[in-house]
């Protein structure tokens, strides 16, 4: 059996006093497109920074592709591509030699995909890189990420500076495209607030909160856990008992109703209260990510 | 207390009470005869030490407030507060005005103490620099955007100031025989309307300023670009070699190391034609040892600090994610900057030095030995800071405290612990030289020593070993976005430990052998 691309077991990081990440265990397995959610400063730029050993877990280990990224450096960092929330380039080079720059380092390039992505992202070879935007800058990013063809793919935030259509294009087309290149062998990490976007894209996720796993699963496990129930009853929804639920709302005749897991006892309940309809929906990554990661949500459960 | 004011206070206090406390340190050394001058009537290490040290703060003070904000990238919110751009800017150079007013006035007072001002002539050496750091700082800082490059902007452009107008008056005295003498007072009239014209042309560069990049750029890369630009022409095409791509990178990191280091050697070449023109070869002459020694600190910690500024301007991820061994990256820094550093910071001004016959012949080896280890020690003291500063600013800061401690400290090991250690062991004659690493620097022995190469070998041997701890140090951590305080402090305060036990050991050992 392969290892976990992503292997990272009891990591702890401090800033100064402060802990970032407090005793994070995490696996991604090859050909996955696992996401790391979490609120602002819940660690996953930490998290990351110390998978591509830009910072010294302060303890527990991190392999991947079963390799300690401090040892095999570059055994490591020839399987992996990564594209920051902000990326910046060398002022005095153009999009070109930003490009021949990364290449010089790989030992595997594909000047086809260069190309197309070029057009795709009509991005002028010529252009000084000082003249880009900032969704320009991160397309040039994702241009010399995707083209050595690395097994895992790492985007930190990559959306952030895109407008709604490029970013459409960026996560479907180019991202969805370069798993479905090689589906048992490459792999995406990604963090990410536009948890909606990447909707169809993420096969699992673990959302973090200060340095701590909160939930990790399989997107379609989760979508089945997690359920909206909606009943509507003749009097006043005040009155309906509502056994469970991680958040409960009641307005005028209607009762909704989170449920995690405990779904199907909460509407045979809901059902002994003759209720005049009920509808059952999944629940989508983003609203799995609020009920679980927002504060006051989790005071209502 | 005031909210803006807290704030200007938060940005000024260090500056204003580093430089404060390195006088008042520097007084008591004074006094207790550490930086006493060789040769009669030459000038003492303090007396030296003053003019650099109100020169580089007063133009740190004058960038300050305007640079600030290009490096915390808060100026678009500046320029969104419901204040006019002209209140901005007047709050601005006022408030620079009233620190630099008290910074110079503290400095006075320490100077008044010390008896140091002494003549109208040095009270206008010390006006000139504040007025003009004050009056041309904001243009500086709007010109490069940087705290760093303006400090350095700010005080080349004194320097040339000074230096253009003196060589124009030694031309004209010698053409107008006769004539009125030129002094510092015309100097500083002089540079009191150089700094008013930055002044003027700061205020419309302000007035029109638009914010053309993302706010979260905050640098133009554009225009940091143009150094680099020109420096491209100069190297050949990398191609596609990994190796020829990364030295080709380190060195397009560097123009602004470069230019600088350039204008400071042509400042010393300046100076010594100065030298050649009576009757301002006198003040020239006292100027050179300065100018000459200058490029050997500020070179290397601006080769230094540039390794540290990818991680700031996000560029890092191009060359920390890539398969190249941290060792390979290392490696070629290392050679980049070091290189810089001796060449530039020690090797041209040692040629203009040797030129002007500053030096005598006996000395030149030794103090070119020492010149070059104590450069190597400003270079990887400000890689150091650079790695443990988390900005450039603090970074900067830091390269310029860091070798203060050391040399400051090996002054103490030479004025305190070495006659010590000969009334306990032995009352033959000491080798007082040994020990005085910070001795040299401050002026004291470089141009009048009499020391011989073995004794600067000697001496430099605790520097190098100094730099090596610090360089693996810096191989093996340099890579990390963040390191704890305590480890950072606890490596920094073990090879200083082994530099002031070497220093004591072959102090001994050398007094034992003569």
């Amino acid at each position: 059996m392969n290892p976990p691309v992503i292997d990272i077991s009891n990591l702890h990081y401090t800033y100064d006093g402060q802990e970032a990440v407090r005793g994070l265990n995490l696996q991604v397995a090859p050909g996955r497109c696992h996401a790391l959610l979490g609120r602002n400063g819940a660690g996953k730029t930490t998290t990351m920074k110390c998978l591509l050993h830009l910072l010294r877990p302060q303890s527990g280990t991190v392999r991947l592709f079963g390799l300690d990224p401090a040892k095999d450096e570059i055994a490591v960092r020839s399987r992996l591509s990564y594209v920051p929330d902000s990326p910046n380039f060398y002022p005095w080079m153009t999009v070109r030699e930003t490009l021949q720059y990364l290449e010089s380092f790989r030992a595997q390039w594909n000047h086809a995909k260069q190309s197309e992505l070029l057009d795709r992202f009509t991005l002028d070879p010529k252009l000084k890189v000082t003249s880009l935007s900032k969704g320009q800058r991160t397309q040039l990013a994702l241009i010399g990420a995707l083209a050595p063809e690395p097994d895992l793919l790492i985007l930190d935030e990559p959306t952030s500076g895109l407008d709604p259509i490029v970013r459409r294009e960026f996560i479907q087309t180019v991202i969805g495209a370069f798993q479905e290149g090689d589906t048992a062998r490459r792999t995406i990490f990604v963090s990410t607030h536009l948890i909606g976007e990447f909707e169809g894209l993420i096969d699992e996720f673990t959302l973090i909160d200060q340095g701590k796993v909160l939930l990790s699963l399989d997107a379609d496990e989760a979508r089945e856990r997690y359920r909206r129930i909606r009943a509507r009853f003749a009097g006043p929804a005040d009155a309906v008992d509502v056994p469970g639920g991680i958040e409960v709302k009641r307005r005028g005749r209607e009762v909704e109703v989170i449920a995690n897991g405990d779904g199907d006892r909460i509407i045979e309940r809901l059902r002994a209260q003759n209720p005049e309809n009920i509808e059952v929906h999944g629940l989508t990554l983003e609203e799995v990510f609020m009920v679980t990661a927002n504060p006051h949500a989790q005071e209502s459960r | 207390m005031n909210a803006r004011f807290k704030k200007e206070w938060h940005l000024a206090r260090t500056p204003i009470l580093a430089s404060w406390v390195a006088q008042i340190v520097f007084v008591l050394l004074e006094k207790s005869r550490r930086f006493a001058p060789l040769t009669p009537g030459s000038p003492s290490g303090y007396e030296l030490l003053v003019p650099f040290i109100l020169w580089i703060t007063s133009a740190y003070l004058g960038v300050l407030f305007f640079s600030h904000e290009f490096d915390h990238q808060t100026l678009t919110s500046r320029l969104l507060e419901p204040r006019s751009r002209h209140s901005i800017w007047w709050g601005k150079v006022g408030t620079a005005f009233a620190w630099i007013l008290l910074f110079h006035v503290g400095t006075l007072e320490i100077c008044h103490q010390a008896e140091i001002v002494d003549s109208k002539e040095s009270a206008w050496f010390m006006t000139f620099f504040p007025a003009t750091a004050w009056l041309s700082g904001p243009l500086c800082a709007l010109i490069t955007r940087n705290t760093a490059t303006s400090t350095a902007l700010c005080v080349l452009g004194q320097m040339l100031c000074l230096l253009g107008s003196a060589l124009y008056f030694s031309y004209w005295s010698s053409a107008h025989p006769g004539g009125p003498d030129a002094d510092m007072s015309i100097f500083t009239v002089i540079g009191v309307s150089y700094g008013i014209l930055g002044l003027a042309i700061g205020w419309v560069l302000w007035s029109r300023w638009e914010i053309r990049s993302s706010p979260s750029l905050g640098v133009p890369s554009g225009r940091r670009s143009i150094g680099a630009g020109v420096l491209r022409y100069l190297i050949p095409s990398p191609g596609d070699s990994p190796r020829i791509q990364l030295w080709q990178r380190e060195l397009l990191l560097q123009p602004r190391t470069i230019l600088i280091g350039v204008t400071l050697c042509i400042l010393a070449a300046m100076d010594r034609m100065l030298m050649l023109h009576l009757p301002l070869g006198e003040v020239a002459a006292d100027l050179l040892p300065a100018l000459l020694l200058l490029p050997s600190a500020v070179v290397p910690i601006l080769a230094g600090v540039t390794l540290g500024i990818e991680r700031s301007s996000g560029t890092d991820f191009l060359s920390a994610t890539q398969p190249i061994t941290a060792r390979q990256l290392f490696r070629t820094r290392l050679g980049v900057g070091s290189g810089i550093s001796l060449l530039l910071g020690v090797l041209l001004p040692f040629t203009l030095s040797s030129l002007s016959g500053t030096y005598a012949s006996h000395s030149w080896h030794g103090d070119l030995i020492l010149m070059s280890s104590t450069s190597c020690l400003f270079f990887c003291l400000a890689w150091f800071a650079s790695v443990v500063g988390s900005d450039s600013r603090r970074a900067m800061l830091l390269a310029a405290v860091l070798p203060a401690i050391v040399i400051g400290a090996l002054a103490q090991v030479h004025g305190w612990v070495t006659p010590w250690i000969a009334s306990q062991f032995a009352p033959r004659r000491m080798n007082i030289g040994f020990l005085s690493a910070s001795g040299w620097l401050f002026g004291r022995t470089p141009f009048y020593s009499q020391e011989s190469l073995i004794q600067a070998a000697e001496l430099a041997f605790g520097l190098i070993v100094f730099c090596v701890l610090c360089l693996l140090w810096i191989q093996k951590h340099g890579r990390f976005h963040h390191l704890p305080r305590s480890q950072a402090t606890l490596a920094f305060s073990k090879w200083f430990g082994i530099l002031l036990l070497m220093n004591a050991a072959v102090g001994v050992w050398s007094m034992v052998r003569r």
